[in-house]
């Protein structure tokens, strides 16, 4: 696996209803890679989807034309303007829009030349009517903009997922989204830029870029995501195979069930990786110190985890927890009421503390794998081995990942659920209770995983795995 | 890895009928004449249900006389619906009607993935309650905005202007929707002629309500099926592109039938 971005990877099949009614896929689907004058890499990726209806068509034309404008705006761009130059926020924000819509209309232009049924009829760009999303993937940041309803979802090398841009509610229409063929195009695009800068040691992650047939042929946003995480899982090059009897799916054969068995319509597809260093805490904290933060104004950061991103600033808000937490098991479904009769196991007196932003990331792991299903849940885990492992070896690491939970929530719920050694005391731990607005709440299907992932890399004597405390009173 | 255990699924495309079932549609034979017209498109609708598997159509209807009532109140897969006849009687609580379409039309119930709802609302005479109120109540559900809202007035007794307003504002002249000013060189169309699923569809005869309801319950069903995204095409347009109107409609020198409304 080689470092910063891979290649972007793109799917796209025709929708169970379109095939069925003899229509084309009016989705495009583009991954390309650019270089610049420096020899830096940007990678694209882009989808479009055309609109359906008659009166839309040659919107599967508009959709292609439409991803092929932005490649065309991208090289003429980089001809003049390095990767590492400043501007790009400015230039894919005020520039962009307005330029591949205008490319688009010239092309759709001389596409309407060429065909008969012109015949002298003046061009309607409805008639090639399509949205467009593209991400461009940069070596120290990546960028998101365009028109329309399709959706970016980002998901962590953990398996967390969040959608990070989603066409606003137009308000009224039924399914009615934004185009390109719109005269407030670009100013509807400039809504959705966004420009995300990546810190030195950002870990890896993936961007999903879907037209709206994926979104919408799941049942809820939840599914969506999980969805996501699996078809990025499916993408990603390099990553180990999880060991389960599983049959193999590919990404084409993956989408062809979504749309046959969800919303009908065309699904397409496009995934970036990015293979950051895994993450070292001692190397990150020196890493951190030394190298200033990224300048600019990005709408956004990822920053780098380490001791110095969780330090004096959140001290204020910190809560202190003695290093096993307090996590609040939830019985069956639903929150139940504390266990008063329930004791903290004897956990050695290193003290951790956990920032306000790091229960919040702790609880949204739990959260996300209590809602996957046992498949996911295990692989999630089972790609962490080499943090149980390292957790064995040197325990010492645990209140460093109990600390940076706001930047690795897994680790340190992988390291809140370490086990007692068989011979440790059973001396009483300290704990300063949660407030009672933030209990942790976990389920027992995630419980027992970290138990069996637990059991199954410790190598000598498996110790008893102790069950989560409730929350103190 | 094996594909997650997610919940794919097709859209619900929920049809509601709002009917009228004051004393009114006694006379004249209105009454029988919509519960046929409702009953015989069923196999039409479900036709249509069963070439557009990615949309799950489902039906209710609300009867509204002295109260208004779900006559069918599950949302009722069109194949397994039995159409139970209305009976007339009372005044006309159309507001009250509205209002309870509008709490089902919240989210929850409402699903997040469903398509546009179709609303259906027939009626014969003029509403007696407070019909501002329940348009308002109506309108504030987002997903009431989204809806494909038609309107069937039944004779020339029906208020015309209180179906307009349920429908939602007239056909206006303007540039086709999306277009891209002075791009095409068109101008904008005139909508001050012409019959539009825009305005209320009049039947004047059992024959035109049947047609109107046919074709609401399998043309609109089947454009509303549609999975694909589309311009927002503004008031004269409405929530998804409409199929045109049946031949009476477009020609009413062709109305089947006598006027007997």
């Amino acid at each position: 696996m080689t470092a910063g971005w891979n290649p972007a990877q793109v799917g796209r099949v025709i929708g169970a209803s379109h095939r069925r009614q003899g229509t084309p896929c009016q989705d495009a689907v583009l991954a390309q890679r650019f270089l610049d004058r420096e020899g830096n890499t940007l990678e694209l990726m882009a989808v479009a989807d055309g609109h359906g209806g008659s009166r839309y068509w040659l919107s599967d034309v508009g959709s292609r034309l439409a991803c092929e404008q932005v490649a065309a705006a991208i090289t003429a761009e980089l001809a003049t303007r390095p990767l590492s130059g400043d501007g790009w926020d400015s230039w894919l924000r005020e520039t962009l829009p307005s330029m591949v819509q205008g490319l688009w209309l010239t092309a759709i232009e001389a596409d309407w030349g060429t065909r008969e049924q012109a015949d002298g009829t003046p061009l309607s760009p409805l008639t090639y009517g399509t949205t467009l999303g593209l991400v461009l993937m940069a070596p120290r940041w990546w960028a998101v903009g365009g028109i329309g309803d399709w959706d970016l979802l980002e998901v962590e090398s953990d398996g967390q997922a969040r959608l990070i841009n989603e066409e606003a509610d137009l308000g009224g229409a039924g399914e009615a989204t934004g185009s390109l063929c719109l005269g407030e195009a670009a100013s509807l695009w400039r809504q959705r830029c966004q420009l995300v800068q990546i810190a030195p040691g950002t870990r890896p992650f993936s961007l999903l870029l879907s037209s709206d047939g994926l979104r919408k042929s799941c049942a809820t946003d939840g599914d969506y995501q999980v969805l996501g995480t699996y078809l990025c899982h499916l993408e990603a090059p390099g990553r180990p195979p999880d060991g389960s009897d599983d049959e193999p799916v590919d990404l084409e054969a993956a989408l062809t069930r979504i749309t046959e068995e969800g919303s009908g319509d065309d699904v397409s597809v496009a995934i970036g990786h990015w293979n950051g260093p895994a993450l070292d805490p001692q190397a990150e904290v020196r890493s951190t110190t030394a190298e200033p933060e990224v300048p600019e104004a990005p709408i956004r950061s990822r920053r780098t985890p380490g001791k110095a991103s969780i330090g004096v600033r959140s001290l204020a808000i910190l809560l202190v927890l003695v290093a096993v937490g307090a996590i609040a098991l939830v019985r069956g479904r639903g929150p139940v009421a504390p266990d008063p009769t329930a004791r903290m196991p004897p956990q050695p007196r290193r003290e951790a503390v956990i920032g306000a932003a790091g229960l919040r990331a702790l609880q949204g792991t739990i959260t996300n794998l209590c809602r996957s299903d046992a498949t996911q849940r295990r692989a999630i885990l089972r790609n962490r081995r080499s943090q149980f492992e390292q957790l064995n070896r040197d325990r010492g690491q645990r209140s460093i990942l109990i600390e940076a939970a706001a930047q690795d929530p897994l680790g340190a719920l992988i390291a809140l659920r370490q086990p007692q050694p068989p011979t440790a005391t059973a001396a009483p731990a300290k704990m300063q209770p949660l407030r009672p607005d933030h209990p942790l709440q976990s389920c027992p299907e995630l419980e027992l995983e970290l138990a069996n992932q637990w059991r199954d890399t410790t190598p000598i004597q498996p110790p008893v795995h102790q069950p989560l405390p409730p929350p103190l009173p | 890895m094996a594909f997650p255990n997610v919940r794919l699924t097709n859209r619900p495309l929920h049809f509601i009928y709002l009917c009228d079932c004051s004393g009114s549609m006694a006379a004249q034979g209105k009454m029988q004449a919509l519960n046929q017209a409702i009953r015989q498109s069923l196999p039409g609708m479900a036709e249509v249900a069963r070439q557009n598997p990615e949309a799950r159509v489902l039906v209710r209807a609300v009867s509204f006389a002295d109260r208004a009532l779900w006559h069918i109140a599950d949302p009722t897969p069109v194949g397994d619906l039995n159409w139970t006849d209305l009976q007339a009687g009372g005044i006309t609580a159309m507001g009250e009607a509205l209002e309870l379409v509008a709490s089902q039309l919240s989210s929850p119930p409402m699903e997040e993935r469903a398509l546009p709802p179709v609303l259906v609302l027939i009626s014969d005479g003029q509403p007696t309650d407070d019909f501002d109120n329940g348009l308002a109540q109506l309108m504030r559900q987002p997903w009431a905005q989204k809806a494909v809202r038609l309107a069937i007035a039944m004779g020339h007794d029906a208020d015309l202007e209180v179906l307009q307003q349920f429908i939602g504002p007239e056909p206006i002249a303007r540039l086709p929707a999306g277009e891209v000013p002075g791009a095409s060189g068109h101008q904008p169309r005139s909508a001050s002629s012409g019959k539009s699923p825009r305005r209320p569809l009049q039947a004047s005869n059992a024959t035109s309500l049947a047609q109107y309801i046919q074709w609401a319950s399998t043309a609109v069903v089947g454009a509303a099926s549609m999975p694909a995204s589309r311009l927002d095409n503004g008031p004269d347009q409405g929530n998804i592109p409409l199929p045109e109107l049946p031949p009476t409609v477009m020609d009413p020198t062709d109305d089947v039938g006598p006027l007997v409304w």
